[in-house]
Formats: structure tokens, sequence, C-alpha cells
């Protein structure tokens, strides 16, 4: 499915729909150039979930991990990854656990290694408020926005 | 001699400490939280219980992998800086030599498997000799088939340990009788198993500096496997 978001906060309550969605355990693939608000897509999508807002960007640690009320998400940035042995040794393995949400920035990366039923969100920047937001991989998204 | 363990190969923290032959004491318990956060309180909080100091530990044993990267890691960091500032001793452990020393006295084959991937398990196999562990398979990372391969062409009674014995159990073995699973006190990793281990191979310590981790790196193995 596809959406056009007029502003930031318009992106950020879109955001949050989907992570009221969520179950636990899915792994959410974003492509999308700098500054097309990957991370504040995730924070609205942790508000969501329930866990919260406080989200940063993981391009130094590679990954930040976010709990509150016994849900998790971790946040990766695959920027700097190059390729599945890289990958493998950053742990990224360990945190498929079936209950983790994986938000997975700079996806395109390590596009071999995302399993079956990822959830693809393609985040394009029309002008400095506007987005065009892709959804697929999952059902359950097809009339959010609607 | 006192031998402090720790495990953080999956997702159980274990801190435990023996005395001679004695363990004198052991917390283990499957935590969502990072080890990085509890493993080194863990140890802390144990060696108060029991009223001993870290000075008075010999040495330490620690899970060599395969397991958790990150899980590895945490530990054997910790081992490896508590090793430095007091100048002692320490043993790494294959984790799958942990879980089979948990059932050291079954009279058959124990086959240790944990997980890897989908469709892929870390597999090592022992012989029980009187209670003590004979490598019959050395560590790997496989596909599951390997491993129903390795017990469908043996006669032995076969125990099954680790965080994936019931799956494997249920997928590959469940019209083979001789096919057992451990109990739930034995199926999971033990910082005691470890300790245990490190008292056996006393002669075998290494320095802080010598202790490695050993991933068995799975996408290396998939390459080679041909996948």
């Amino acid at each position: 499915m596809v959406k056009i978001t007029n502003s930031p906060e318009e992106t950020v309550l879109f955001a949050q729909k989907i992570g009221g969605l969520l179950k636990g355990g899915e792994v959410i693939a974003y492509r999308g150039g700098l500054g097309a608000g990957k991370t504040t897509f995730t924070r609205g999508l942790c508000v969501g979930f329930g866990i919260g807002d406080d989200v940063t960007s993981p391009t130094f640690a590679l990954v930040n991990e976010y709990r509150k009320n016994g849900k998790a998400v971790c946040h990766f940035d695959m920027y700097r990854i190059n390729g599945s042995d890289d990958l493998e040794t950053t742990g990224f393995y360990d945190y498929m656990d079936g209950e983790t949400v994986l938000c997975v920035e700079w996806s395109e990366n390590i596009e071999d290694a995302l399993p079956e039923g990822t959830i693809f969100i393609d985040i394009v920047r029309i002008d400095d408020n506007k987005r065009e937001i892709r959804i697929s991989g999952d059902d359950r998204f097809e009339n959010i926005g609607d | 001699m006192k031998i402090l363990g720790i495990d953080t190969s999956g997702k159980t923290a274990s801190v435990a400490v023996m005395d001679g032959d004695r363990i004198l004491g052991e917390i283990s318990y499957v935590t969502r939280l990072t080890h990085s956060q509890i493993i080194l309180p863990l140890v802390k909080n144990l060696l108060e219980k029991l009223e001993i100091e870290l000075e008075d530990i010999d040495c330490f044993a620690v899970s060599e992998g395969p397991g958790s990267y990150t899980g590895l890691r945490i530990g054997i960091s910790a081992v490896k800086g508590m090793c430095f500032t007091k100048d002692v001793k320490c043993y790494g452990v294959s984790t799958l030599k942990s879980l089979a020393q948990n059932v050291r006295f079954f009279g058959g084959i124990v086959v240790s498997v944990m997980h890897a991937r989908l469709g892929i398990a870390y597999f090592g196999a022992y012989e029980c000799k009187g209670g003590k562990l004979v490598e019959a398979v050395a560590d790997k990372v496989c596909k599951y088939e390997e491993i129903e391969e390795f017990v469908r062409n043996s006669d032995e009674k076969i125990m099954l340990v680790g965080d994936i014995c019931e799956k494997i159990k249920g997928d590959l073995f469940s019209d083979l009788e001789r096919v057992e699973v451990a109990p739930a006190s034995l199926k999971m990793q033990r910082a005691s198993a470890l300790c245990e281990l490190a008292f056996e191979e006393n002669d075998s310590w290494v320095t802080g500096a010598e202790l490695e981790a050993r991933y068995l790196q799975v996408t290396k193995a998939e390459k080679d496997l041909g996948k």
C-alpha cells in the first residue's frame, strides 16, 4: 500500500498506527535515502507499539535496543555493514527471537539476510514535508492508509 | 582451589563457584535483558552470598562458544578483564560440551544441539565413559539432516540436550524410542558444568590474552556447504 504524508507530524502519526498493529517478532526493513525519515518513523512506530519515544539514530552503535513493558525493539543501521560475514558478527541473528521487533535502516545492504515475512517500508522524500510511504510484505497493513 | 564459572552463551545467565570438588553456589536464570547488564552484578551477588572475595578465585571458567555472538563476547570479555587485573588463569569451554557434561552419566551417547539459524544447528556428540565425556562428533554447525544421519547410523541410546532438544526430538526422532530428551533441570547451560570441566582440565588453563571465542561461524559454514 502507498500513503502520502504532508508533514513530519502526519508521518509520525502514521508510523504510530503501524506500530499499534505489531505483535512482536516482526522484521521491518526500511529502504530510503539519507534524510528520508527512517529514524523519525521508527520513533512513531515505537510509540505505537508501546515502548515510548526514546529512539535515536543507530548509525554509530550499529544497533540500539529499546525495552519497556516487556516489549522490545532493536533498531539497526546497516550503512557500514558489508556482506553477510560482517552482519553475522554484529549479532544480528541473536535478536531474532520471535518477540523482539527488528527495525532495520539501510536494509538494502543486507537484502539476502532478511527472513521471509519481512515487512518492507519504502520512504521517499517528495519535499521537505511530504513523504511517500510504501508498505509491502504483510497484508495487515493493506488498508491502513484509508 | 576455587573456580568461578560464567555462562552467557544463550538466554540463560549463569554463574557458579566451585571449591575443590564441590559446587558452593550457583545462580542461573533465563533473562531477556542483555548479559552485559546483569552478569557482573550476578558474579558480585554470588560472591557476596558465599563470603568469598574475587581475589580468592584461582580460575575463571567461561563458555567459549558456540552460541549468541553478543552473549559470548560479554562473558569472554568479562573473564579477560578479570584475568588481566588479577594475573589469574582462565579456561574456555565448548558450550556443546558443557551441555553434555550435565548428563555425562547417561548410558549412551549425548547429542548437544543448539539453535543457529532456521534449519541449521550447532551440533556435537559425546560418548559417556564412566562419567567422562569422549568426543564422538567434534563441534560443528550443520543442517538438521546431518544430526538425523548420525543418530540413525548409531545403535546407541541417545540423549538430546540444548535449547532445541525438544524440537529435534519432535521433528526428527518422534519414531525412535531410544532417543530421549534431557530432563528440565539438565537440558540448558549451567555455569557449574563449566567449573567441573575446568577442574578436570586444570593443566589446560590459559591466560586472559590467550582466551578466544569459537563462534563456529554459520555464514562461512553455509558457503562451505554450498548452500
